[in-house]
């Protein structure tokens, strides 16, 4: 907290009481030392948090209700040029925020909190709403004291519970980029995904991919490949792949696997790409632009709805909230003529 | 000056039950009195407070549904102001639109009934009333419809699944928090909840499966297809990846205009084709179907329907919840007009609503 508050110039109290979104701090105030905080990777001891919750709970109340913000540690070097989940809780912090709330965030997975110590720590601190952000494809399930929590997922399918899911509409998103690369004359579309992100989805992509090649049906579906991370692999697997699909054109997750076709096309015959999220991809690259910051806000509009009337628990039925997506035009994807 | 606010709080007039009596107010401190238990109680129950163990919640609720109590929202309006020191706000009402001529008909789609009583029932929750509004009938234009819905201070507008979505309703949209209940294609192109018939066709498939089903085929309304932006088969193809190739049966699609009776010969003619084990189809006809192609069920030809209003032993499928879209729905409506996002938007969001498994006679276990 030191380190935030010689950057920011200001007291370490000041800190705190920023990071706490006091109201004796001025608004502007509060957001710089939280941004800087987050740049330099400072977020709050939650045992010592838990302590001083404690302590300060004979008090009368007097800070904002919280909204648990529940993160997975779990690095995915699949997806890690992907500016999307930092996206997702800025949205969701901004409306948090608007709403009066702090959007209190907390981590699971390694390093993180083992979810015993996090239900104690929700308990501790007297959070009663809960959001559980993108986790990643191997996180089965997390086990919290669910009846007493207003509890949203954001994209996390595949963890249980069963909850309501605001997602990006990943299923529009991989028919829009197929339609767009037909129009533009592309006739051999191939996607290429990590291993597990599909499946994390319930093959959502996988779905649309299917479902909009069969429109047309002269182009024929190709071979899926779910690519095992690591920089080395992904050549290894790419190559043999490209050789017997022979795609004119690729979908992939995030931009990155655009540099990996160049480099397994040194003589630059390197096929048509789009990217099924744009998140932190280079303009150069064609593909969809999915609105985090809508889904982080619509996922906190719900949750304070739903507190305000205690709709607390698992649910009887899910609903799946999927937010829009756009096409972006960039050199990675062009009319074929054009070329 | 709390006790002041709780002695006054009432519900709004319901028709008496017996005819020629006028209606009675119903008052919080008379369910408490039918429930036997404090006033306070019976706040906390009608709100959802988790302090209170749900059978009581449910007995008091159920009470109060009884004597017929609601929660006035211009009380609630001014508790919340007296206990907050918001700025008052006016009571808030939503209109559910249907197309259907007269309550007779529109009590006869199950479907219809299910989608309104959910939307109600969350509308309540959350503190708006919600009304019934027909678009046809007599005495119904379009300026009727706009200067109503302007008079009675509506913030929500749910257009509950048309039957006939080329109609086009003018109003000033941006006055209105507005969601529809499927009609994707229907303008004005709005956020809409809808059950998930993806999800439906993924759900039977993995249940067949597991009852011993290979050769699975799927039997469509193409207007449905259409409707769901093809939705129905994108889920038959997901799960026809995951099978080998001799498993995969191309899907029938019925035409726009058929009948059952037109419908029956084209089914039969595809079974005797493609030989399937068990058709799948979202029309709830489909048991009388197969049975009139002179195919025995489930022996010859097993069935099961995507779309089952209520549960029956005689058919398998998937019971969709309805009550569950309809809340859904006044739950975005009411979110939307709280943060007044009002008006048609960009590009507006898909919601769709899981439902359930049944197991039914006509797709038993394979031996």
């Amino acid at each position: 907290m030191k380190d935030v508050a010689r950057r920011a110039g200001v007291h370490p109290s000041t800190v705190s009481l920023a990071l706490r979104n006091h109201p004796d701090i001025p608004e502007e105030t509060r957001r710089r030392i939280r941004e800087l905080a987050l740049e330099i990777g400072y977020h709050p001891d939650p045992v010592l948090d838990a302590f001083n919750a404690n302590r300060l709970s004979h008090q009368p109340l007097r800070s904002a209700p919280a909204i648990a913000y529940i993160g997975d540690l779990t690095p995915r070097p699949s997806c890690a040029d992907s500016t999307a989940p930092q996206e997702t809780y800025l949205g969701a912090r901004e409306t948090a925020e608007r709403l009066g709330f702090v959007l209190d965030r907390l981590f699971v997975g390694p390093g993180g909190l083992p979810p015993a110590r996090l239900n104690q720590i929700l308990e501790a601190r007297n959070i009663d709403c809960a959001i559980v952000a993108s986790f990643s494809p191997g996180f089965a399930e997390l086990a919290l004291n669910w009846p007493r929590l207003v509890a949203l997922k954001i994209e996390s399918f595949h963890v249980r519970p069963a909850l309501d899911v605001i997602a990006v509409d990943h299923f529009q998103a991989a028919r829009l980029a197929v339609a767009r690369l037909r129009g533009f004359g592309y006739l051999r579309i191939g996607l290429v995904l990590p291993a597990g992100e599909d499946a994390r989805l319930q093959q959502l992509t996988r779905s649309g991919y299917l479902i909009e090649l069969a429109q047309s049906p002269d182009l024929p579906p190709l071979a899926p490949l779910d690519l095992v991370p690591g920089p080395a692999a992904v050549a290894a697997q790419l190559a043999p792949w490209l050789a017997a699909q022979q795609p004119d054109a690729v979908i992939g997750l995030t931009g990155e696997l655009l540099d990996h076709l160049v480099r397994a096309h040194p003589t630059g015959d390197t096929p048509g790409f789009a990217a099924l999220d744009l998140a932190g991809a280079a303009d150069s690259v064609a593909g969809i632009v999915c609105n985090h910051r809508l889904v982080g806000h619509s996922a906190v509009e719900l949750l304070a709805a739903r507190r305000r009337i205690n709709q607390r628990g698992l649910p009887a039925e899910t609903s799946v909230t999927f937010l829009p997506v756009a096409w972006r035009k960039a050199p990675s994807a062009r009319p074929l003529a054009a070329v | 000056m709390v006790k002041t606010v709780l002695d006054s709080i009432s519900g709004t007039a319901q028709p008496a039950d017996v005819p020629g009596q006028l209606p009675k107010l119903v008052t919080l401190k008379e369910v408490a009195r039918q429930a036997g238990v404090h006033f306070t109680t019976v706040s906390l129950a009608l709100r959802g407070h988790p302090a209170l163990p749900l059978p009581t919640r449910e007995r008091i609720v159920a009470i109060a549904q009884k004597l017929g109590y609601r929660r006035d929202p211009m009380l609630m309006a001014l508790t919340s102001r007296r206990l907050n020191a918001q700025i008052p706000r006016k009571a808030s009402r939503m209109a559910f639109l249907t197309d259907q001529p007269d309550p007779t008909i529109f009590a006869r789609n199950a479907h219809l009934r299910y989608f309104f009583d959910g939307a109600r029932r969350q509308a309540e929750l959350m503190g708006y009333a919600c009304d019934l509004v027909y678009l046809r009938g007599p005495d119904f234009t379009a300026d009727s419809l706009d200067s109503r819905l302007r008079t009675s201070d509506y913030d929500g507008v749910i257009i509950g699944a048309f039957h006939l979505p080329d109609e086009r309703i003018a109003l000033d949209w941006d006055r209105y928090a507005i969601v529809k209940i499927d009609t994707r294609f229907m303008t004005p192109d709005v956020a809409f909840v809808s059950n998930d018939q993806m999800g439906a066709v993924r759900l039977a498939w993995r249940h067949l499966r597991q009852l011993g089903y290979r050769r699975i085929g799927m039997a469509i309304g193409e207007y449905d297809e259409i409707a769901t932006h093809n939705l129905y088969t994108a889920g038959c193809l997901i799960e026809q990846a995951a099978t080998a190739p001799e498993e995969r049966i191309p899907p029938l699609y019925f035409d726009h205009k058929d009948r059952v009776v037109d419908a029956v010969p084209k089914l039969a003619a595809w079974a005797r084709q493609h030989r399937p084990e068990v058709v799948v189809s979202n029309w709830s006809e489909i048991l009388p179907m197969v049975q009139a192609t002179g195919l025995r069920v489930p022996d010859e030809l097993a069935c099961a329907c995507l779309c089952l209003n209520d549960p029956d032993p005689r058919v398998a499928g998937v019971l969709q919840n309805h009550h569950a879209v309809g809340r859904r729905a006044a739950e975005a409506a009411a979110v939307a007009a709280k943060s007044n996002q009002r008006g048609i938007p960009s590009r507006p969001a898909a919601v769709y609503i899981a439902g359930r498994w049944q197991d039914g006679a006509s797709a038993p276990r394979r031996s």
